[in-house]
């Protein structure tokens, strides 16, 4: 209480009151409103489904109504003809007694609709594992969820094998002036729209893509490779698309790394592969484990490269979840599966952290 | 010595190869923009042609879908800048026990997949009876974007020198000057950066905006709908324009980054000069450079 008293002192001391209500108001909407809340109602939404049974019951209930209401109207309007066939006025006063019971009884069974309409459209929830158990339990989401964890996988190691040697030539082989020329090639893909960079890929991979018709001219393959129905179009797109996630991090250390300390030891006789492993790969660990993260996290939760590169045979999971909020109509069970991917996100996030020893404040930077 | 340049001479190589697996790729489907042919190859070459680039700008839906990105994007700036901001003034005022909790639930939403925050900003925003649209998007994306512009905030605050804001204070000035007239200015860079980032982002965000934009479209989206279901070359026209923004930018920023090297280098070497012919000199920037 103490300490968070001295905090918003220091608040004022620093920037006033108008600027204080405006730092955390705004603060407190961003985290409440926009990150945790949201968040939250996810979560809360995958741990519940829709209580079918009572919503059934509901619906049997309504039928009986209308059954009820239907034979009411039969009435009244048989009354009503009787009505007006009536002679004396002792007899019509005592149908029109009769017609206004009727009537009233049909109100009746106008009025116990109302619950029961609610029950439908907002049916009453049943919390639970249900929608977990339903992952758990479908063979088809749940091979599509180890895929999409191994492919990412795949892709993260590939990114790195292909990026390593770049950032470290960039970092420690070439002068300033070389860099920059090769940055800007490494950038200006990462500047074009993902999807148009996938698309490059569909027409270099597609039956009578660039790829097949070389590979056919060369005389290596007879028949054009199918690289859209297997994952290899996917794992060659998502390395294509994201390997700039694992450049930068692993350039951003190994340009710290003093040269010299390559240079001694060199001089005392160390082959390439041991200042590789002893001294730039350690130097380089917060590096690598950043462009690791940033690079499964992006393979695991893209849409675009699978919907184009992935052909229909080889769905990724955020499709899956996409089909269950926008074909399925099941928010509840796309919730939970989209949870499902968060987590492995999480536990990702935190096996590397602890792997390469680097605290979260230095992922960001 | 051998061994050492065949070593180096295969690191070249691959520089060249990884430099040509990023660029022909773009090469070809920029090229392909003016083959007569109808689906988007450049084999077989049926000559060349305009016509794609005329049918693009004829192409009333996707004008409006990038109507749509721009709109978007001002607002995601509008938010994110103030949101980012805050966040980064906030952060530097805490303890850091405190700050690393706050920092982590602040950069949380970087490394959340895209999709997810779509899909939490669309079942949040359903309770309220708001559904996808340009509003909606416009929140998921911002969630996001703001740690980006904090970062990028937090960066450049982390230079600042604390002691300018002290001086001010005790100098009379209060809190609202010492904001507006020193924290401003010295962050007017990064703002510019940071305007920039932001509306790239927004521009070319997919994956949180599909779930979000219900049944609007923004300009990925549209793209997105033309590589998926049939397509023309219109795309590949599309791509050439987009490859020809990012080059001209990237020349005309590596460009302007030359000549701020040179002009530092050339004033350098007039204070040393100065320096060298009048040690006592007022001021080495009156000699000419």
């Amino acid at each position: 209480m103490n300490s968070s008293n001295g905090m918003f002192k220091g608040f004022l001391y620093r920037y006033g009151k108008i600027m204080t209500a405006y730092i955390l108001l705004t603060v407190a909407v961003w985290i409440m409103g926009m990150i945790l809340l949201p968040q939250f109602l996810m979560v809360d939404y995958s741990f519940w489904a829709v209580d079918e049974v009572a919503q059934a019951k509901a619906m049997n209930q309504v039928a009986v109504l209308e059954t009820r209401l239907d034979r009411l109207d039969a009435e009244i309007r048989a009354a009503q003809k009787e009505m007006r066939a009536a002679g004396d006025a002792a007899e019509k006063d005592r149908i029109s007694r009769r017609i206004a019971d009727l009537e009233r009884r049909a109100g009746e069974v106008e009025a116990g609709f109302v619950p029961l309409d609610k029950a439908i459209s907002d049916p009453p929830r049943a919390y639970g594992l249900k929608n977990y158990a339903y992952l758990a339990k479908n063979t088809l989401h749940r091979s599509i969820f180890f895929k999409t964890m191994v492919v990412s996988l795949t892709v993260t190691f590939t990114a790195f094998l292909l990026c390593y040697p770049i950032a470290y030539y960039l970092a420690q082989v070439v002068n300033k002036q070389t860099a920059a020329v090769v940055f800007i090639g490494l950038i200006t893909p990462y500047w074009v729209n993902e999807i148009l960079r996938t698309f490059a890929w569909l027409m270099m991979l597609s039956q009578n893509g660039l790829i097949n018709i070389a590979l056919q001219a060369l005389g290596i393959v007879d028949a054009p490779v199918d690289f859209l129905n297997n994952n290899s179009g996917v794992i060659i797109g998502m390395v294509y698309c994201y390997v700039l996630f694992m450049v930068f991090p692993i350039y951003n250390t190994l340009d710290t790394l003093d040269h010299n300390q390559i240079e001694a030891a060199r001089d005392l006789g160390a082959g390439w592969w041991r200042i590789h492993t002893r001294i730039a790969i350690p130097h380089a660990k917060p590096g690598i484990a950043v462009g690791c993260i940033m690079t499964f996290m992006v393979a695991a939760g893209t849409y675009a490269v699978p919907s184009i590169l992935g052909g229909t045979s080889s769905l990724w999971f955020t499709q899956v979840i996409y089909s269950w909020f926008f074909d399925g109509g099941n928010w509840n069970q796309g919730s939970a599966y989209a949870f499902v991917l968060l987590v492995l996100c999480i536990v990702f996030i935190m096996a590397m952290t602890r792997l390469f020893k680097v605290r979260l404040e230095d992922i960001a930077k | 010595m051998t061994s050492k340049k065949i070593l180096s001479l295969f690191t070249h190589a691959y520089v060249v190869f990884f430099l040509c697996y990023m660029l022909l790729p773009l090469a070809i489907m920029a090229a392909a923009a003016f083959n007569k042919h109808s689906i988007p190859t450049v084999m077989p070459w049926k000559g060349a042609t305009l016509e794609w680039f005329a049918i693009l700008f004829n192409d009333g839906i996707l004008w409006k879908a990038v109507v749509n990105s721009f709109i978007i994007g001002a607002g995601v700036i509008c938010l994110s800048i103030p949101i980012g901001l805050a966040g980064a003034l906030f952060l530097m005022q805490l303890s850091s026990k405190a700050r690393s909790l706050f920092y982590a639930v602040m950069v949380s939403p970087i490394l959340t997949p895209g999709v997810i925050i779509g899909i939490s900003t669309l079942v949040f925003w359903n309770t309220f009876g708001v559904s996808g649209g340009i509003f909606l998007t416009i929140i998921g994306q911002t969630t996001f974007i703001s740690s980006f512009c904090m970062l990028l905030f937090m960066a450049r605050l982390q230079r600042f020198d604390k002691s300018l804001e002290e001086a001010a204070l005790d100098l009379g000035a209060s809190q609202h000057q010492v904001f507006f007239r020193v924290v401003l200015p010295f962050l007017r860079p990064t703002i510019i950066t940071a305007v920039g980032i932001a509306f790239l982002q927004s521009f070319e965000n997919y994956n949180t905006t599909l779930f979000v934009i219900g049944a609007q479209s923004t300009m990925t989206i549209r793209i997105a709908g033309m590589v998926r279901l049939g397509l023309t070359p219109e795309v590949n026209a599309l791509a050439l324009i987009f490859i020809g923004l990012t080059v001209t930018a990237a020349i005309a920023y590596e460009l302007k980054r030359r000549a701020e090297k040179r002009r530092q280098a050339v004033q350098k070497e007039a204070a040393k000069q100065a320096d060298a012919m009048a040690p006592i000199a007022p001021g080495a920037d009156m000699v000419p450079a």
